[in-house]
């Protein structure tokens, strides 16, 4: 039970369980559950989400400032906001950029996996399995592992700076391609050190598949990108298990947005149907034969299958997830031939354009209207995490029946472990630290 | 101690107002003729931050922190001496703390030798690009104090 954890329990036939704070999940976020007769009668993620002040922001601004604003909403996926801007714009001004400038992205994509798997995988979650209250308990008793954890996020985050120019908001990427490209000799220099985050990988998917998992399987709607050749970063389709195959530019007939009262994020629905999944099990589930034949392996090894439909278990997926980024950076590391110009010509026109691309926790959809001047005058982004957010309220709706008889403070770990399956993003942006000071 | 040993790290949000502060600091010592001391930016992923500072002997972190003191003050830390982590943790609202960082590094033995915090009081965390006009002078004072001790 995490000490820092503020909590207020009130006993009674019925209970309620508040948990003002969750802890390990990006940005603050409260949980409100109510317990009537041993079922639970409410539940509430209450997220406090800057409400979509970015979207507000962007309105009235060049449309080449639109990767560069949105990559600061997130400081751990900065890479899925940037890319779905720029495609989004590429959409809208009909667009084409040549294939090296697209694997160039895709590796970019690929460090930013291989740095958020890791560090949720292992600074995150993992203690919640292992009993521990944070990783750094944890490293206590396993240095070793929480160092290679360290080296693996160093290893994306490398890639970010190489490719991205900054690895926390990487300043290098603009509608039409990069500023600046890297030479062949650059991205080799990157070659061994990936090799080692392969290997790593692997230790990783197999420890995650060690770790002990409840008997819990939930009848998602998985939603994902799905591309004919490839295990989808940053263009596809939007398909789901249960119907729906559309293009980006569809989105919003399929999916709305809608405001709930006990949260600053909007709750995402498929209007026809309800609740659906994004994220790395929707991913694996659609995509699973896009996987390499080393993911693969490994899959049947740690016991996965080609479907999951056990939420903890996407920390197993996040691991064969991370094998997945370091095999794809080799093989486009590996084929680089450096393009003959950074980035192709851009003239912005009136237009709408539409994208989606796979954050590390999800697709992620943006739109833009632009006027005749380039300027921005309308946006819409919707993240993963408010798309997951009614399907992390249902998880917990049908989980918590399970732990009736534990202990309060065991009940309250599980439900937070359960909401970190999500790895959810949830204030996507903010940083500061609320101290209290002690003079000796 | 060569200057190459010396790390510089300001933390923030340049969109939520004060938290800018640690941000604008590092922009502007960048100003300096630092004799080769590097100055980074970073947003205040602990996990990241271990990797900045290891192998370096000395380390200057400049944040925004809120404990109720007037707008502006400049707290100063030396980690991990005068940090208790239970306080700290208790209201870190980011997954992956600067102070957990700093517990985690001293675990695996990666702290650096000398790790000066400065943290300096902010006001407003809102969604935007202004910072508070105490916080600014903050933010210069804290960059002249620097300055001096490099």
């Amino acid at each position: 039970m995490p000490k820092r954890l503020e909590k207020k329990v009130k006993q009674m036939k019925n209970k309620t369980i508040k948990v003002d704070y969750i802890a390990r999940v990006e940005g603050e976020g409260a949980l409100y559950l109510k317990i009537k007769n041993n079922e639970v009668s409410d539940v509430r993620l209450e997220i406090f989400e800057p409400p979509r002040f970015f979207e507000a922001f962007l309105r009235g601004r060049p449309y080449s400032e639109a990767p560069d604003i949105t990559a600061r909403i997130c400081g751990i996926c900065p890479v899925a906001y940037q890319m779905s801007a720029v495609h989004a714009m590429e959409n809208a001004f009909d667009v084409t950029i040549p294939p090296e400038i697209r694997e160039l992205r895709r590796l970019l994509y690929c460090g930013e996996w291989i740095e958020s798997h890791t560090l949720h995988l292992y600074m995150l979650h993992a203690p919640d399995f292992l009993g521990y209250d944070d990783v750094v308990q944890m490293a206590k008793d396993h240095p070793d592992i929480v160092k290679k954890a360290l080296r693996l996020k160093k290893i994306g985050n490398d890639i970010m700076n190489l490719v991205g120019g900054r690895e926390i908001h990487p300043i290098n990427v603009k509608v039409g391609g990069f500023y600046k490209v890297p030479t062949r000799k650059e991205l080799m220099k990157m070659h061994d050190d990936i090799c080692w985050a392969r290997d790593a990988a692997i230790e990783t998917a197999k420890f995650a598949a060690t770790l002990p998992f409840p008997e819990f399987f939930q009848d998602y709607e998985c939603v994902s990108l799905v591309h004919p050749d490839e295990y989808p970063f940053n263009e596809g389709r939007i398909v789901s298990n249960k119907g729906i195959d559309i293009s980006p530019e569809q989105y919003d007939f399929h999916f709305r947005e809608e405001h709930v009262e006990h949260s600053h994020a909007l709750h995402s629905r498929i209007r026809e149907r309800g609740n659906y999944l994004v994220g790395p099990i929707a991913r694996y589930n659609l995509n699973y034969d896009k996987l390499t034949q080393l993911c693969k392996e490994i899959a049947v090894e740690t016991g996965l299958g080609k479907e999951c439909y056990n939420p903890f278990k996407s920390i197993i997926v996040r691991g064969i997830e991370t094998i997945y980024s370091c095999e794809e950076a080799l093989r486009i590391i590996d084929n680089y031939r450096m393009p003959d110009s950074p980035a192709v010509d851009v003239e912005p026109s009136e237009a709408t354009g539409y994208a989606c691309t796979e954050a590390p926790r999800g697709m992620i959809y943006h739109r833009y209207r632009v006027n005749s001047e380039g300027l921005i005058e309308d946006a819409k982004i919707v993240p993963p995490t408010s798309q997951n957010q009614k399907t992390i309220e249902n998880d917990l709706r049908n989980f918590v029946p399970t732990l009736i008889n534990l202990p309060e403070k065991d009940l309250v770990w599980k439900c937070e472990q359960a909401i970190r399956n999500y790895d959810p993003c949830i204030s996507c942006a903010t940083h500061f630290l609320k101290l209290d000071i002690q003079r000796e | 101690m060569n200057n190459s040993d010396i790390l510089i790290i300001g933390i923030g949000n340049e969109y939520r107002g004060d938290d800018a502060a640690g941000l604008l600091a590092a922009r502007k010592l960048r100003n300096y003729d630092l004799k080769g001391i590097e100055v980074i930016e970073n947003n205040g992923d602990g996990a990241e931050l271990i990797n900045k500072w290891t192998g370096r002997k000395k380390v200057i972190l400049i944040d925004a922190v809120q404990s109720g003191s007037k707008p502006g003050t400049i707290h100063e830390f030396s980690a991990p001496g005068s940090i208790l982590p239970s306080e700290l943790f208790k209201f870190s609202t980011h997954l992956f703390s600067v102070p957990q960082a700093i517990y985690l590094s001293a675990s695996l033995g990666n702290l650096p030798q000398e790790l000066t915090i400065y943290g300096i009081e902010a006001s407003s965390f809102e969604s935007g690009t202004t910072i508070t006009a105490e916080v600014e002078i903050a933010v210069n004072n804290i960059v002249h104090l620097v300055s001096k001790i490099i």
